[in-house]
C-alpha cells in the first residue's frame, strides 16, 4: 500500500528536501524500502501491510527510527516525521564577514551574533559596543560612542532613514525588536560618501525581511519586557511580519522602590513599547517593493515630594511622553543586469513631551527624509553608486529650561531661565558619488567618492571628499586605507536666535585610516582572522560653549587618534573575538587649551567566547576591561545666596580618571525542541564577579566631601522564548 | 536639543533611583555645625541704580563658640554670569570693597546661628550699569554680582556671591519684594513675623513642621525676551531647612509642604536650633529661626 507524508525538521516545521527515506517492513527487516522528499518535504512509499519502522540519517540531523504500523483496511492517514538537528543553537543567516559590504569601514553583525551575546541581551546597538573603535559609555547608557567622538556626533538609522532616537530611555534598550533585525553596520573613520550630517560615524539597522516558507512566531518573557512577534507568506511573492514588545520593568522598579515613596510618587511607572512591521512583496523578477514600520514610545511620570538636594530648580511633577513612528517604503528595481535601483523614504512623526516642575520641552516634529541610488557596473571594473539623500523636519518647540554651562563636564546652573517657542524647518540634503575600481586581476582596489552636503539652516553647501584604497598582498595579507572630510550640522537649538547663534557654521572633521587584514582560516573556515587598523581624525569648527550673549561660537577642535585591533576565531565549537583599542582624543576651544576629551578611554579590551555544550546547551562570556573615565576634580565652590547652591569651581579640565573598569558577564542558553515549538531559556549574569566599577562621584553639598558611586552590581536576566 | 532633553530625562531618573536607593555617608545639607553661610538677606532684592541697598547676613556655626570671624565684600557689574562666567569680580567696583570681622551672637539659644551685622552697597549709576546693555536686560534688571567671603584665621574659609538685579526705573517701576512665611509645627502657627525669635518645647517625637509663603507673596510679574516680547511668570518659592539636632525628612521643601522632623536628644548648653530659609527665586528671600528647649 502507498503511504503519503511530509518530513519536517522538528521544533521549525521546515520542509526537508531531498532526504533519503528508509521503511524497515517488520516482515523483512532486512530489506529497506527507500524514497526521497520532494522540495516541499513530501514523500511518498509503498509498503507492505503491518508494523514497519522508519529511518532517517542525514548530516546535521540526529538518527531518527521510529515505529509505525498500517494495516490493511485501516485508515491510510498522511505521516508527519519530524527529525530533530543536532544543534539548534547555529543560526542559518549570513556569518560575519562574509556579509556584503562596500568598504573596510563598515562592519556588520548579524542576528546570529548579537542575539546571543554575553550582557548585551541580544540588542543589536549594544552588541555594537563590543566592537574595536566603540567606547564603553557611561554606567545606564547605552550610546554608542564612536572613537572618542561625542555621543550626539552618531547617527542612526533604521533601513537606512533617519530616527530620532534608538534607545528606549536613552540606553534600556534598542527601539527595533532584535529579532526583528537582520543585521547591524557600523561605520567608523574613514567611512563612504553615503552618509553625510555626521563627523563620527553611524549605526545602521536593516530589519529582517519575512520568511516566506510558512506562518513563523514567537513570543517571550524576560524580567524587563515581554513580546512577540509573527511573519509568513501572504502569497507566493509576498510576505510580512510584525512584532510588537511592551516593557514592564517599571513594576519592577516600583516593587524596588514603592510606589508612594519618601522622595517621590511615581504615578506613572517607566514604560515602554515598540512595534515593527514589515511587508515584502516581488513584484515582479525585476521589483522588489518592502515596508518597514516603527514606532516606540517611552512614558515615566512621578512627583517629586521635594525639591531634588543636587539641585533646587529641579522639582515638581516629572512627565515624559516620547514617541515616534517611521513609514519606510523601499522600491528596489533591476533595471538590466548591471544596474540596479533603490529608492526609499521615511515618513513619520516626533513627539518629545517632558515636563518638571517650571521646566518643560514640547517637541513635535514632522519627519520626511529620503534616499535614492543607483548602482551601476559602467564597466568590468568600475562599479559606480551614484545617490542622493534628504532629511526635511518641519518641528514645532516650546520649551522653558534652565542655560546650564559646563566646563569640563562640571556643569553650573547659573544661567537664565530659557522659553522658547518656535516653528522651524530643519533641511538637510546630499548627493553623493562612489566608485568602486577593481581589475579582476589586479591587487588594487580603488574606492574613489564625493559627497556634497547642504544645510539650510547654516545656508551651507559643503563638498566632502572620500577615497579609500585597498591593496592585496600574498598569502590572505591585505593592506587598506581610507580618508575623507566629513561635516555635522550644528545642533538645532544652538542656532537660536535669542539663545544660540544663528551664524554657527557646520562642524568639520578630516578621517584617515590605514589598516592591515590577514586570514588564517582553513578552507572551513575555522581559525584565526585579525584587522589591524590606524586612524586619525583632525575635528575643528565645533560648536563650544562661549561665555557671550550668542553662547555658542564654532571655536571648538580637537585630534583623535588611534589602533584598532580585532582577532576573530571560529572552529565548530569554538567561536569568539578579541578587540583591542588604543586610542587618545582631546578636545580645546577658545576657552580652553586642548585637553584629554570627556569620551576619551585609552584602553578598551573585550573578549568574547562561546561554546557549544551538546545538548542544545551554550554558555558565553564576555569579559570587558577598559580604562576610567576621564573627570574633572572640582576644588571648591562658592556659594550662591540666590538658588541656594554651591557652584563648583573645576580643577584642570580631565586631569583625573576613575578607576578602570572590569567586568564579566556569561549566558547560558539552552533550546528544548519539540515537534512543532521551540523552547529557549537564558540566564544572562553581567558582572558576575560584581566587580564595583566607579561611574560616577557624588559630591557634598558643598564639594567638600566626595564618594565614588558604583555601577550595575551582579545582575542576573532569565528569560524564556517559545517559538512556533 | 536631545541632549537636553536627555540630561533632564536621565538625570530625574537617576536622581529618584539614587535618592531612594543610594546609600550615602556625606554630610547632609541640612546639619548645621561647621561654619557655613546660609543666606544674605536684602533689602532690595531689585534695586534702581543709584539705591542703596542693605545687607544682612545669616551666619551658622555652632561648633565655632563665638570665634572671630572675617568677612570681605567687592561688587561689581555682572561679568557674565549667564553666559558661565565664574561669578568672580576680577575688577571689582572701588566703593564696594570692604572688610572686618564679625561675631555670631550666640544670644539665649547659644547656637551661634543668627543674622549678623549688615553692610550696605551703593548700586552703580545708571551709565555703569547699562553701559551696552541690551533693552530686555534694563527691563529685567542687570546683576550686580555681590562677592560675600568669609573666613576664620587658619580656619575654613567660605565664598559666596549673590546678585541684586538694578533695573531701569524709566522702563519698569514694579520692583521685586522679599517674601514673607510662616511656620506651622503640626498645623499650628509657631512664627509669623520675619524678626521674631520663637522658643518652643523640644518635641520628644517626630513632627510635622510646614513653611508657607501666602498667595500675596507669590509675585507675578514679567520677563522680557531677548527679542522684546514679554512672558509672564509667577514666583516659586523654595524653603530650605537646618537643624542642630535630629533631622527633616527634606531638606528643602515646595510651599506648603510638610517636612517631618525626627526628634533628637536635647543637647545640653544651648537649645536646638531649626532655621528656615524661604526663597522666591529672583533675589528675594527671608529668614526664620525657632529655638527649642
Amino acid at each position: 500500500m502507498k503511504i503519503f507524508g511530509r518530513l519536517l525538521e522538528r521544533g521549525t516545521k521546515r520542509p526537508l528536501s531531498l532526504v533519503n527515506i528508509y521503511c524497515f517492513p517488520a516482515s523483512s527487516p532486512d530489506v529497506p524500502i527507500k524514497t526521497v522528499t520532494d522540495s516541499a518535504g513530501g514523500f511518498s512509499i509503498d509498503i507492505p501491510g503491518g508494523k514497519f519502522k522508519w529511518v532517517i540519517s542525514t548530516s546535521r540531523y540526529n538518527r531518527l527510527e521510529q515505529e509505525d504500523e498500517q494495516s490493511a483496511g485501516a485508515p491510510n492517514k498522511p505521516r508527519t516525521l519530524y527529525i530533530e538537528k543536532t544543534t539548534y543553537l547555529t543560526y542559518e543567516t549570513t556569518v560575519y564577514g562574509e556579509m556584503e559590504k562596500r568598504d573596510d569601514k563598515t562592519r556588520s553583525l548579524d542576528q546570529s551574533q548579537f542575539a546571543t551575546l554575553p550582557g548585551s541581551g541580544g540588542d543589536p546597538v549594544k552588541s555594537v559596543q563590543n566592537l574595536p573603535g566603540v567606547n564603553r559609555p557611561a554606567a545606564f547608557s547605552s550610546q554608542v560612542i564612536i572613537e572618542g567622538s561625542a555621543p550626539r556626533d552618531t547617527q542612526y538609522n533604521v533601513d537606512n532613514q533617519s530616527v530620532p532616537l534608538i534607545f528606549h530611555f536613552g540606553g534600556l534598550s534598542s527601539v527595533v525588536m532584535p529579532e526583528a533585525v537582520d543585521h547591524v553596520d557600523y561605520l567608523s573613520a574613514g567611512f563612504g560618501p553615503e552618509y553625510g550630517q555626521t563627523t563620527a560615524g553611524l549605526v545602521n539597522l536593516t530589519v529582517k525581511d519575512p520568511q516566506t516558507d510558512r506562518m513563523h512566531g514567537f513570543i517571550y518573557a524576560d524580567t524587563m519586557n515581554a513580546g512577540g512577534m509573527v511573519e509568513g507568506p501572504v502569497n507566493d511573492h509576498s510576505s510580512y511580519l510584525f512584532g510588537l514588545r511592551q516593557s514592564y520593568i517599571g513594576y519592577v522598579l516600583r516593587a524596588v522602590v514603592g510606589k508612594d515613596n519618601k522622595d517621590f510618587n511615581l504615578t506613572a511607572v517607566p514604560e515602554f513599547r515598540d512595534i515593527v512591521f514589515a511587508y515584502k512583496n516581488q513584484v515582479t523578477p525585476e521589483d522588489t517593493f518592502k515596508l518597514v514600520t516603527v514606532g516606540s514610545q517611552d512614558t515615566f511620570s512621578f512627583l517629586l515630594k521635594h525639591p531634588v538636594d543636587q539641585d533646587p530648580s529641579f522639582r515638581g511633577s516629572f512627565n515624559m511622553d516620547t514617541k515616534f513612528i517611521r513609514i519606510i517604503p523601499e522600491w528596489t528595481r533591476r533595471f538590466s543586469p548591471d544596474t540596479i535601483g533603490r529608492f526609499s523614504l521615511g515618513i513619520g512623526e516626533d513627539w518629545v513631551h517632558v515636563e518638571l516642575g517650571d521646566y518643560y520641552i514640547h517637541t513635535d516634529r514632522n519627519a520626511l527624509t529620503g534616499r535614492a541610488e543607483v548602482e551601476n557596473l559602467l564597466t568590468s571594473f568600475w562599479k559606480s553608486y551614484l545617490g542622493a539623500d534628504i532629511q526635511q523636519y518641519g518641528t514645532t518647540v516650546n520649551y522653558q529650561l534652565p542655560h546650564f554651562t559646563s566646563v569640563g563636564g562640571v556643569a553650573t546652573n547659573t544661567g537664565v531661565l530659557q522659553t522658547v517657542s518656535r516653528s522651524y524647518d530643519a533641511d538637510y540634503a546630499g548627493l553623493y558619488w562612489r566608485n568602486v575600481l577593481h581589475q579582476q586581476d589586479s591587487r588594487w582596489s580603488f574606492i574613489p567618492g564625493v559627497r556634497v552636503s547642504y544645510f539650510n539652516m547654516t545656508n551651507e553647501v559643503l563638498p566632502e571628499p572620500r577615497v579609500g584604497v585597498r591593496y592585496a598582498l600574498d598569502n590572505g595579507w591585505a593592506l587598506r586605507a581610507a580618508t575623507g572630510l566629513y561635516n555635522e550640522a550644528p545642533p538645532v537649538q544652538t542656532l537660536d536666535r535669542n539663545y544660540g547663534n544663528p551664524d554657527l557654521t557646520s562642524e568639520r572633521a578630516v578621517h584617515y585610516t590605514v589598516g592591515i587584514e590577514k586570514e588564517f582560516t582553513s578552507a572551513s573556515a575555522e581559525g584565526w582572522s585579525f584587522t589591524d587598523d590606524f586612524f586619525y581624525k583632525r575635528l575643528y569648527n565645533l560648536v563650544a560653549q562661549s561665555m557671550s550673549s550668542r553662547y555658542y561660537d564654532n571655536s571648538g577642535y580637537g585630534h583623535a587618534y588611534g589602533m584598532e585591533f580585532m582577532g576573530k576565531y571560529r572552529s565548530s565549537t569554538w567561536k569568539g573575538w578579541i578587540a583591542y583599542t588604543l586610542s587618545r582624543s582631546s578636545r580645546g576651544d577658545a576657552l580652553h587649551a586642548e585637553k584629554i576629551y570627556q569620551y576619551d578611554q585609552t584602553h578598551i579590551l573585550i573578549l568574547l567566547a562561546e561554546r557549544e555544550l551538546g545538548h542544545n546547551w551554550k554558555v558565553s562570556t564576555r569579559v570587558r576591561y577598559t580604562t576610567g573615565d576621564p573627570y574633572t576634580p572640582i576644588v571648591g565652590a562658592t556659594y550662591d545666596v540666590n538658588s541656594d547652591t554651591y557652584v563648583p569651581l573645576p580643577g584642570d579640565i580631565y586631569s583625573q580618571r576613575m578607576g578602570a573598569f572590569f567586568q564579566a558577564d556569561v549566558r547560558f542558553d539552552k533550546k528544548w525542541v519539540f515537534d512543532r515549538w521551540i523552547v529557549t531559556g537564558y540566564l544572562d549574569i553581567q558582572n558576575i564577579t560584581n566587580h564595583e566599577n566607579a561611574e560616577t562621584i557624588r559630591y557634598s553639598y558643598n564639594y567638600q566631601q566626595s564618594e565614588k558611586v558604583t555601577g550595575l552590581p551582579i545582575y542576573p536576566t532569565l528569560g524564556v522564548k517559545m517559538e512556533f | 536639543m536631545k541632549t537636553l532633553v536627555m540630561r533632564i530625562v536621565l538625570m530625574s531618573i537617576l536622581v529618584a533611583l539614587t535618592s531612594t536607593c543610594g546609600h550615602s555617608d556625606l554630610p547632609k545639607y541640612q546639619t548645621l555645625g561647621d561654619l557655613r553661610i546660609l543666606d544674605v538677606l536684602v533689602d532690595k532684592p531689585e534695586a534702581n541704580p543709584g539705591d542703596v541697598v542693605t545687607f544682612t547676613p545669616v551666619l551658622s556655626d555652632l561648633l565655632g563658640n563665638g570665634r572671630q570671624i572675617n568677612y570681605s565684600v567687592q561688587a561689581c557689574v555682572d561679568p557674565g554670569l549667564a553666559f558661565g562666567a565664574d561669578p568672580v569680580c576680577t575688577i571689582p567696583d572701588p566703593a564696594s570693597i570692604q572688610s572686618g570681622s564679625l561675631t555670631i551672637p550666640a544670644g539665649a539659644d547659644a547656637t551661634y546661628t543668627d543674622a549678623v551685622s549688615p553692610f550696605t552697597l551703593t548700586m552703580p549709576d545708571s551709565a555703569t550699569m547699562f553701559a551696552g546693555r541690551s533693552p530686555a536686560d534694563r527691563y529685567n534688571g542687570v546683576i550686580y554680582l555681590v562677592q560675600f567671603n568669609i573666613g576664620i584665621t587658619n580656619g575654613p574659609a567660605i565664598n559666596s556671591f549673590l546678585r541684586v538685579f538694578v533695573s531701569d526705573p524709566s522702563v519698569k517701576t514694579s520692583l521685586n519684594q522679599n517674601p514673607t512665611s510662616s511656620i506651622d509645627l503640626n498645623d499650628t502657627p509657631v512664627l509669623d513675623e520675619f524678626t521674631t525669635r520663637t522658643t518652643i518645647a523640644m518635641p520628644v517625637t517626630a513632627v510635622n513642621f510646614r513653611a508657607t509663603s501666602p498667595a500675596s507673596s507669590l509675585e507675578t510679574y514679567q520677563y522680557m525676551q531677548p527679542d522684546g516680547t514679554l512672558l509672564t511668570r509667577t514666583e516659586q518659592m523654595l524653603h530650605s531647612w537646618f537643624t542642630t539636632d535630629g533631622e527633616f525628612d527634606y531638606s528643602r521643601t515646595d510651599n506648603g509642604t510638610e517636612n517631618k522632623w525626627s526628634s533628637a536628644a536635647k543637647p545640653s548648653g544651648r537649645s536646638a536650633v531649626i532655621v528656615v530659609i524661604t526663597r522666591d527665586g529672583r533675589g528675594g528671600s527671608t529668614f526664620k529661626k525657632i529655638a527649642m528647649n
